[in-house]
């Protein structure tokens, strides 16, 4: 019952179309019928499938939204965390964890779409940074050890507090934001010019490919780029303990533009977006999934 | 491709093969949870000398920081990778539970801990760790979160230097804690792929706790448990030196503060004191520290090898104390102590009571002599050195840790005397040093020492009707009704208890001109039956001024409503008949004559007549028929009247006219309450005369409880010839019979020989005789008689009923 109410609230929770960056078409919820819950979803570039996971990460599910087929792609820990489409939406690209003697041990994995096969990509490692898929493959790094496959190939990562962006096989490490508590959520831009990170208690920064800010366009969690210049974000309040608020949230990339999506209380979070097939998709606080066509202006 | 590889792999192993028994490869996750003083989702616990909103005050976000910071660097220091997702205080990096969740991710982090301290959000007040981990308490999201959170709930409980109100395992899943969320739960572990725990450390609204929790010392404490947590967790070593921590409390004085105070947390805490460590011997000082200064008396050595110790402990205000401890490795040896204060000064009395002075109103007759000291007292010295004159028994308390002495009498004092209580100076304080001078005061006593009862119902003797009743006690102040049920008993003639109705029982309330209550029974009483009634001595006014003497009363339960059924002169079913006579008045404030059906004893109704009076003496009150009753009476005839009494005690009489007569009969006194029937010789009556009931009046009986009341007349019965050969109606109290109805035989008992008893009709004549008291009834007529009862040489009479 409380499933019902919060996925209704997420259908009509919908802000009204008078906002000033885009037209929302239509809200559809996906895979009704679904009992299990479905949390962090993952839009291939052209929107045509999606990935999606447990709250906590475990397992990793593919929804071809051409023939409405689900397909289990793993049921071990963490493989939604940081899941990835390649470019061409062939290959996924995941990273697993296994606890051995009380460590936690991870470990990178291909899985191919069309023959359903996954293979082990990278031995196991205690700390793997996402890996980010490229025209030729893949990058990730293994205990601080760099594994790529394309090293030719325009790509971003955060450790810790660095940003690191690699040009033409040469990584630099830059430091855009101080005092922050860590940066995640890098992205590169869809025409690969613009850099995208999250920091911590700071907010999303842009940046060129030299690290140089471009703009600050506010303190919204798990950012994922909208096109070239634009943004879907969620943005949560808490109490300390629990959510009190979330929203999808659209954005400009250099920090004009801000037009909520759904309303505060629709608790809806975790957005992933197609800029091609005008789509976002995002996840309600009890796992239903969403999906928002949408029109710039 | 192919050399990156297997360099990749080599590493990888490299990686594996260093995961041996320490510390080195682990990293954890320290989440300091809330932050930036911001009461949206920080929580600030207003506590002396801080102000609401001070940053200086507790705020949980500096108590969870502080953890953080000392487990960081406890860990740190063992080799282990920590990150924290914060290190200042400020709103900016209160941090998304989003973001906390999935920096500890991809920090690559073995373990999550978010750092809490809890309020129970209600007025209640108690003090332990719970901690949460992600799932149903029976089946977690991450099993090895559940021995994860089991393992910080143990170290925890370790803490000696707090009270624990439980020292319970308590370790839940947030889904079954909080069900109405669903599986929603705590919001920083719910996106973690690792497990993880969220510590609500104690209870920060516990004051004594939020006063520790103000501690760096405390915070340590709480984390060096946190660490050993980890230790527990991964089977490593743990550190190799311990540590000394503990809480310096006054060994009497009691701690001042309108909080909850549970255990010793109820006595004053040392603070500022000077804490040092020695070597066993005592002659090398080694380590050095103060006790906090915020309110809680926590010290700490944070640092000390393994091995014996000597403590030393002094404060401004206390006496040096020293002790031995033992210190092993990886543990925290908990020394609480408990100081004594220097006292230095002789012992004198501060304050007493009760305070005199000559010309104030005398003091209750049960006050208690009170002395408080400026010191905490030697009570056998002060005892012996107690006296009170006149000399009263009574009995020596002590409260306030010995800083107050109570003289309590067992018995009220003496009316309007003065007493003087004296105090030798040889009373001592704890620390041995006797009063410089004696100690005296003196009080007057009031002019009361009891509580007086000024009417009662019933009285001992006395016949109650069983329909509906109540037993009601009037007193000359109001008492105190809080205890009452305790102090009354009733049982009937076989023991058994009989109940009364408390939740119907009303009483004076403040104002009233008399104190009383009334209580009715549970039930209808037996008619036959008698009872026994007791009053405690222990029933007290207000003020605690008891009644003399307990009160016992044995009381019989009767059916007031037989009577002949043919001889009715008045069924007071019409209640317009009668009106006051204002001529035939005196002094009448108001009255109201009405119908009433529900405490009628025949017929439909009855007549309620509820008056009050200006005074408590000196009022009459008629009320008149508007025309005479048909029925004639004269002297040899007699009346029955049923009358429901108020416990007033005023007199009801009924008025007959005769041509050029007037006669007042007196029916009786409403000295008792419900229903009572009352058979009247009109002997009063002149002789050869007719007389017609007219009307009937009151007249107050000067006392307390007669200026107002509500009384009920029922039918009101003319018996023929009823006066002829009937002498002293009024039945007695030591002669009773029974059965009554009777079929077969009457039997009558009495404290004496019983010589015979007689039948005697309505008429006067005798029916039967027999030697003895048992009288064969089974050949008389149904009805209505008097049987007397000779014993010694005196008769009593009662009214029977016989009935095949």
């Amino acid at each position: 019952m409380k499933k019902l109410l919060l996925s209704v609230m997420a259908f009509v929770g919908v802000v009204s179309m008078n906002a000033q960056i885009a037209d929302v078409e239509s809200v559809t919820p996906l895979l009704k019928g679904v009992e299990s819950e479905m949390h962090n979803p993952v839009l291939s570039a052209d929107g045509s499938q999606l990935l999606f996971s447990e709250c906590d990460y475990t397992g990793l599910r593919l929804y071809d939204f051409n023939d409405n087929v689900v397909v289990k792609v793993s049921t071990e820990a963490r493989a939604g965390l940081d899941a990835s489409f390649s470019p061409d939406g062939k290959e996924i690209y995941f990273v697993t964890q296994t606890l051995q003697n009380n460590r936690n041990m991870r470990q990178v994995k291909k899985y191919d779409i069309a023959s359903r096969q996954t293979i082990e990509v990278s031995k196991q490692g205690r700390v793997i940074s996402r890996p980010v898929a490229t025209t030729k493959g893949f990058a990730t790094t293994v205990d601080g050890n760099l594994l790529v496959t394309d090293n030719k190939a325009t790509r971003v990562r955060t450790e810790g507090t660095s940003l690191i962006i690699a040009k033409n096989g040469v990584e630099k490490a830059y430091t855009p934001v101080a005092n922050s508590a860590g940066y995640i959520w890098s992205s590169l831009s869809p025409d690969g010019n613009k850099v995208m990170f999250f920091a911590a208690g700071f907010g999303i920064v842009i940046t060129d490919l030299n690290g140089n800010i471009l703009s600050t366009p506010g303190n919204f969690e798990a950012p994922v780029w909208y096109g070239n210049n634009h943004i879907v974000a969620m943005n949560a309040t808490n109490d300390g303990h629990n959510y009190r608020s979330s929203q999808i949230v659209l954005l400009s990339a250099d920090g004009t533009q801000f037009q909520a999506l759904t309303k505060p209380e629709s608790m809806t979070m975790n957005p992933t977006a197609s800029f091609d097939a005008g789509k976002i998709v995002y996840a309600t606080i009890d796992g239903r999934l969403y999906q928002m066509n949408i029109k710039l202006k | 491709m192919k050399k990156k590889f297997i360099a990749f792999t080599i590493a990888a192993l490299a990686s594996i093969a260093a995961m041996a028994k320490d510390y080195s490869d682990l990293i954890i996750y320290i989440n300091p949870g809330h932050g930036g003083h911001d009461a949206a989702n920080d929580r600030n616990v207003v506590i002396y000398p801080y102000a609401e909103g001070d940053t200086s005050g507790f705020w949980e976000s500096n108590s969870n920081m502080h953890k953080g910071f000392f487990l960081r660097d406890m860990l740190q220091d063992l080799g282990v990778k920590v990150v924290m997702s914060r290190v200042t205080n400020t709103s900016a990096d209160d941090l998304g539970l989003e973001t906390i969740g999935r920096l500890a991710n991809a920090a690559g982090s073995d373990l999550f801990l978010s750092i809490h301290s809890n309020a129970t959000g209600t007025s209640n007040r108690v003090n332990f760790p719970i901690i949460f981990f992600r799932g149903y308490d029976n089946e977690p999201v991450y099993p090895d979160a559940k021995v994860w959170a089991t393992d910080i709930d143990v170290n925890l409980l370790t803490n000696g230097a707090t009270i624990w109100t439980s020292t319970n395992t308590n370790v839940r899943g947030d889904w079954s804690f909080q069900p109405t969320w669903g599986t929603q739960g705590y919001g920083v572990l719910r996106k973690l792929t690792i497990p993880g725990a969220l510590s609500e450390g104690s209870f920060h609204d516990y004051i004594p706790e939020t006063y520790r929790l103000m501690s760096l010392d405390y915070k340590w404490i709480e984390a060096w448990n946190f660490r050993k947590a980890v230790d527990d967790h991964y089977s490593l070593p743990g550190v190799s030196y311990g540590a000394i921590a503990g809480r310096l409390n006054d060994s009497r004085f009691p701690r001042v503060g309108d909080f909850k105070m549970i255990g010793d947390d109820q006595l004053e805490t040392v603070d500022t004191a000077y804490v040092s460590l020695w070597d066993e011997t005592g002659t090398t000082k080694l380590q050095e520290t103060y006790s906090d200064m915020i309110l809680n008396g926590i010290y700490a050595f944070r640092k000390v090898e393994p091995g014996k110790y000597m403590m030393k402990v002094s404060g401004n205000r206390h006496y040096e104390t020293s002790t031995m401890v033992e210190v092993t490795a990886d543990e925290i040896t908990y020394v609480n102590l408990k100081l004594s204060k220097i006292r230095n000064t002789a012992p004198v009395v501060e304050t007493y009571s009760p305070v005199w002075k000559e010309g104030d109103p005398g003091v209750l007759c049960n006050t208690p002599v009170v002395l408080d000291f400026n010191w905490d007292m030697d009570t056998a010295s002060v005892e012996a050195a107690f006296s009170i004159t006149p000399e009263i028994p009574g009995e020596i308390t002590w409260e306030n840790n010995n800083l107050r002495m109570v003289f309590t009498p067992s018995q009220t004092y003496q009316t309007s005397t003065v007493y003087t209580a004296r105090l030798d100076a040889s009373a001592k304080h704890a620390g041995g040093m006797a009063m410089e001078a004696p100690f005296e005061l003196s009080f007057f006593t009031a002019d009361r020492n009891y509580m007086s009862i000024i009417g009662q119902f019933p009285k001992d003797g006395e016949k109650v009707h069983f329909d509906n009743p109540a037993i009601e006690v009037r007193f000359d102040k109001l008492p105190n009704v809080t205890p009452i049920l305790k102090q009354i008993s009733i049982v009937d003639s076989t023991g058994t208890k009989v109940a009364l109705n408390n939740r119907k029982m009303t009483y004076s309330k403040l104002g009233a001109e008399y104190g009383f209550f009334r209580i009715p029974f549970t039930k209808d009483l037996t008619v036959g039956n008698t009872y026994k009634m007791t009053l405690s001595n222990e029933i007290a006014d207000k003020d605690g001024i008891p009644l003399q003497d307990s009160v016992v009363v044995h009381f019989t339960a009767v059916d007031a409503g037989t009577e002949k059924p043919d001889s009715i002169i008045e069924d007071m079913e019409e209640a317009t008949l009668y009106a006051l006579n204002t001529q035939g008045s005196v002094d009448v404030d108001t009255v109201s004559i009405k119908k009433d059906a529900t405490n009628k004893l025949f017929g439909t109704s009855c007549v309620n007549v509820m008056y009050e009076f200006p005074a408590t003496e000196g009022s009459e009150m008629l009320l008149s028929r508007s025309a005479l009753a048909d029925a004639k009476m004269t002297n040899v005839d007699a009346v029955g009247v049923h009358v429901y009494g108020d416990l007033t005690a005023n007199e009801v009489y009924l008025e007959a006219i005769a041509p050029e007569d007037v006669k007042y009969i007196p029916v009786g006194k409403l000295d008792f309450l419900g229903w009572r029937y009352f058979e009247v010789p009109l002997t009063m009556l002149e002789g050869e005369k007719e007389y017609q009931l007219s009307g009937v009046k009151m007249v107050q009986t000067p006392s307390l409880m007669s200026r107002k009341g509500e009384f009920k007349l029922d039918n009101i019965s003319y018996i023929k010839d009823g006066a002829v050969g009937v002498e002293g109606i009024e039945t007695m109290t030591s002669v009773t019979v029974y059965p009554n109805p009777a079929s077969e035989y009457l039997i009558a008992n009495a404290d004496g020989l019983i010589d015979k008893v007689e039948l005697i009709g309505m008429n006067g004549s005798t029916i039967a005789t027999a030697n003895g008291n048992v009288l064969n009834v089974s050949e008389i007529a149904d009805g209505v008689y008097f049987i007397r009862i000779f014993v010694g040489g005196t008769s009593e009479l009662k009214k029977v009923v016989v009935k095949h």
